[in-house]
């Protein structure tokens, strides 16, 4: 009896105790196979599909190294690759929006690899894109995709109010949704992703540098109560005129989408994946030759054209226990040839795919606006605490869309609570 | 009870309290060592002891009160919304009539349904542009427009109390379902003979004995609502302008968004200890049951 209960209670401590520690069991190398890790973003462009294609072809060139991919939503990027760098089983290669790099950085989280890139990377990627993954003078990424919130807009319904020509500034945009609403074509000419998340700071910030404001001085202190008042204000007025859309404030980028592509709103900004889904009709209901795709226009006397980087690179991971595997794989998906097989919906970040005619083919006007963007794109606060500054601006801008606080008042709070934390 | 029989009992707990130690009460204790600390997510054990500064911190952070005044509101709000419903269907399925087990097979439904399904399901429902309940609340007349019931500020915690006492309602309604077959139709039949009404019946005999049923459902969905977390998170995370950030998704943000895991054990200390007085409600319960 006294045997069969020790028994027992040994079986019960393996059964109970082995898994716990089975599931942390080393990763890696299998036999001389090399397993990779690689953490994306679950949107449009690239999707899911695309990578996992571009995946599959390069293992069929490396067949000694397995990759498997997982896909979260952009809001749940960072803390997955953040919690999963401090457990024992860390991704080996992550997708880091521009905004992350300072902060992956500042906890030595990225794999340098300013010695390893290889010169036709060097200078083959637009110039400009290296600024997102390089920080300190260490390129510690390799750009994936350029992009910014351009300005879509429904040229039928600009023509029906008797417009044959996009806004050119501002101002001009705004009187052309008064009479778009006054002739009751459109009930809310403008729709824009606001919701409580970092989507609302996009548009922000569009409008930010559209009116010559900007986040921080040149000492990296945040100056929106003073240089950011009037954006915030523009858009409380165009809520309390009823241009805008009400239900902007729960919209993400995909909502908002879905309403343009239904013919529900005249202007919208967002990325440009957009372009590809509002002239497929599959996906819309308005005709493609309607939508029209432009950079967001400046306000007037203060700039022609505004643009606010959403670019993003891909890391290798300084916890990777393969990392020359991992930079194999990025290179690989940052390359000019998989780059240009899959630029349907994610415009190329090499110089000379723009040269390639077929680029641009039913597509002219993005391609254009990309160019003009690309010249003028300015950045968001790139800086370890930009997530928590961001959290508190978006509570607040909120604030002001609801009618709670002035737009003054509001941004006045913000940047004494951002200052708390700096 | 023999010597031996005491050993082998206390053999057999064992591989429990190491399971539960490893993982519960290391947690706990590594939760509760980390809110005396300023530990970033990822600091490298760089981290230093700053004594009782967290927990002063933390009763005067405005953000933090008003994330617990949420989480109280919701508890209220959901419990009592559940207990009164889940009670009434009860009493309502307890009847006899034609169709009576289906509908109770019917009545654990949405308490099956996974909280995220749950969520996903409401958020469309809700949806502005598509959503079924606008579509139901034009066709009936009752509203002149489609409303966004998530992104008003004065509606979107109501609207996600809707959603979970929609799932939980039918927990309470079996528990009390199950306690109404136990009991006894002659007391309720010698009620009736002696010309009680419905609501005497209701008050003098069905209702204490459905008591310590009810005490129990009671503790445990309080315990559930104050660390809500999951419907919140999917269906508004937090917004709008912070209107419906519970304590659960206050503590999140500040460990994970904010990388400041100290403070964030903090808050979750607070919370655990706020839970435990209602553990200890539902301990004693327990025990006079017993």
């Amino acid at each position: 009896m006294k045997k069969t209960v020790s028994v027992l209670v040994v079986l019960l401590l393996v059964i109970g105790i082995v898994p716990m520690f089975a599931a942390g069991a080393k990763e890696g190398t299998d036999a001389g196979k090399i397993k990779l890790r690689f953490l994306g973003m679950a949107q449009a462009a690239y999707s899911e599909k695309n990578v996992n294609d571009m995946t599959d072809d390069f293992m069929k060139a490396n067949p000694n190294i397995t990759v498997s991919t997982e896909f979260v939503p952009y809001e749940e990027l960072r803390n997955k690759t953040m919690l999963a760098y401090g457990s024992n089983n860390p991704y080996d290669a992550v997708l880091v929006d521009d905004i992350w790099y300072a902060e992956y950085a500042s906890k030595g989280m990225l794999y340098d690899i300013t010695a390893k890139v290889p010169a036709s990377y060097k200078e083959g990627v637009l110039a400009g894109a290296w600024n997102v993954t390089t920080k300190q003078g260490k390129v510690l990424g390799l750009p994936w995709f350029l992009d910014t919130m351009y300005l879509f807009y429904n040229a039928d319904m600009l023509k029906k109010a008797g417009y044959t020509n996009p806004p050119k500034s501002i101002e001009e945009m705004v009187d052309m949704a008064r009479t778009l609403k006054a002739k009751k074509i459109v009930e809310y000419p403008f729709v824009f992703s606001l919701a409580q998340a970092e989507a609302l700071i996009c548009v922000y910030a569009n409008f930010l540098e559209a009116f010559g404001g900007s986040f921080q001085d040149a000492s990296g202190n945040y100056i929106l109560d003073t240089s950011g008042v009037k954006a915030l204000e523009f858009l409380v007025s165009l809520k309390n005129e009823g241009l805008l859309n009400p239900n902007s404030l729960e919209y993400l980028e995909e909502d908002v989408r879905r309403v343009f592509s239904s013919g529900d709103a005249a202007f919208t900004l967002n990325w440009a994946y957009m372009f590809a889904l509002a002239t497929d009709p599959a996906e819309s209901t308005i005709a493609k030759e309607a939508v029209k795709v432009m950079v967001l226009p400046g306000a007037k006397g203060v700039k022609d054209f505004a643009a606010m980087s959403g670019s993003m690179g891909l890391s290798v991971l300084n916890q990777s226990k393969n990392p020359e595997a991992a930079l194999q794989y990025i290179l690989h998906l940052s390359s000019k040839k998989v780059q240009d097989a899959y630029s349907d919906l994610q415009l190329p970040v090499w110089t000379a795919s723009y040269d390639d005619p077929k680029l641009a083919v039913g597509r002219e006007q993005l391609v254009e606006a990309s160019k003009k963007a690309f010249s003028i794109m300015n950045v968001r606060p790139s800086e370890p605490n930009y997530q928590e500054a961001s959290a508190i601006i978006q509570q607040y801008v909120q604030r002001a869309l609801y009618g709670e606080i002035t737009p003054k008042q509001a941004l006045s709070d913000a940047v004494k609570k951002v200052k708390e934390i700096k | 009870m023999s010597k031996k029989t005491a050993r082998n009992q206390i053999l057999l707990t064992v591989p429990m309290i190491v399971i539960m130690g490893a993982v519960i009460g290391w947690p706990l204790i590594r939760t509760i060592l980390l809110s005396f600390t300023d530990a970033q997510l990822m600091d490298s054990g760089t981290s230093g002891f700053v004594g009782l500064a967290n927990f002063r911190n933390a009763i005067t952070n405005e953000g933090f009160l008003a994330s617990l005044k949420i989480s109280a509101i919701f508890a209220f709000v959901v419990v009592t919304s559940e207990m009164i419903l889940g009670t009434a269907v009860a009493l309502l399925v307890n009847e006899p009539f034609k169709g009576r087990n289906l509908l109770r097979a019917f009545l654990i439904l949405p308490w099956a349904v996974p909280t995220v399904v749950n969520a996903i399901m409401w958020r469309l429902i809700y949806n502005p542009e598509y959503g079924a309940l606008n579509s139901l609340l034009t066709q009936l007349g009752l509203i002149d427009s489609y409303i966004s019931w998530l992104s008003s500020a004065n509606m979107a915690l109501g609207a996600i109390i809707f959603a979970d006492v929609w799932k939980n309602f039918s927990l309470v309604a079996l528990i009390a379902l199950a306690s109404l077959q136990t009991l006894s139709s002659a007391q309720v039949d010698a009620a009736k003979i002696d010309g009680a009404n419905a609501l005497q019946r209701f008050g003098y005999i069905t209702l204490p004995h459905l008591i310590p049923s009810l005490q129990v459902a009671l503790v445990l969905r309080i315990i559930e609502a104050v660390k809500v977390f999951d419907i919140i998170y999917i269906m508004t995370k937090g917004g709008p302008a912070n209107r419906t950030r519970s304590g659960s998704i206050f503590v999140y943000q500040e460990a994970f968004t904010n990388s400041r895991m100290g403070s964030g054990a903090t808050y979750a200390v607070i919370m655990v200890a706020l839970i435990m007085i209602f553990i200890l409600f539902y301990m004693r319960i327990i025990t006079k049951k017993r």
